[in-house]
């Protein structure tokens, strides 16, 4: 069954270092769904490549800087 | 929730209850011995005429509810998420359907009457769309 993907993501983080933006306010501005905000934040959906640019871009953060790939038996 | 999970819940809902139903009824009929076992094949059109009416009125009498009730979500759409899930799901309902098919060609071989033949095929149908269902509920409580 399904199990946590292993991209890890700061979307919280930086949700709170733009004025708290909310999950309805990300989801609107980058046309997804804010159960989808919700659930690439718990680590339970890996967005694809467009929404993961749009989500950077919202943020004026870099790729890296919003995502970051975790490989099994990484600390 | 999302309208989207909403709506894949209710349908599940509305398809177990009324095939669940019909098929019990069906099967309490059929070991009672108040149907033999060569029932005319164009008997089955009455019953599918009546069950896929009966589906639609739910279904849009549901969905209308829901819609009214979550219009703002329901304005959104379906993401690429629900996309996903969706696609996942119905992979596996294929694998449903299909062996439900290979049943129905079986009791063909064996001169089954049409009638029996025709409620194999529906309840391939309907198992994979309830298979469709739960695995959708599923993979949006537990991720995709």
């Amino acid at each position: 069954m399904a199990k946590a993907t292993r991209i890890k993501n700061r979307i919280r983080e930086l949700r709170f270092h733009a004025d708290e933006m909310t999950q309805a306010e990300l989801a609107r501005r980058i046309g997804v769904t804010r159960q989808t905000v919700l659930a690439i934040e718990q680590g339970k959906y890996s967005p694809s490549l467009e929404v993961a640019f749009q989500i950077a871009e919202v943020f004026g953060a870099p790729l890296t800087d919003v995502f970051e790939y975790a490989p099994e038996g990484a600390p | 929730m999302s309208f989207e999970e909403k709506s894949n819940l209710a349908t599940l809902v509305i398809v177990s209850v009324i095939f669940g139903g019909y098929f019990i009824s069906l099967a309490s009929q059929a070991v009672s011995g108040g149907l033999p076992a060569d029932v005319p094949g164009a008997a089955f059109g009455p019953v599918f005429i009546g069950l896929s009416i009966g589906l639609a009125i739910w279904m849009t009498l549901v969905h209308i509810i829901l819609g009214v009730l979550f219009s703002k979500e329901a304005e959104a759409g379906a993401d690429e998420r629900d996309r996903q899930i969706e696609t996942r799901a119905d992979a596996g309902a294929g694998y449903v359907l299909g062996a439900g098919v290979f049943a129905a060609l079986f009791m063909l071989v064996f001169n089954v009457s049409g009638y029996w033949i025709a409620h194999a095929l529906l309840a391939a149908l309907v198992a994979s769309e309830v298979y469709k269902g739960v695995r959708r509920a599923i993979l949006y409580r537990l991720g995709v």
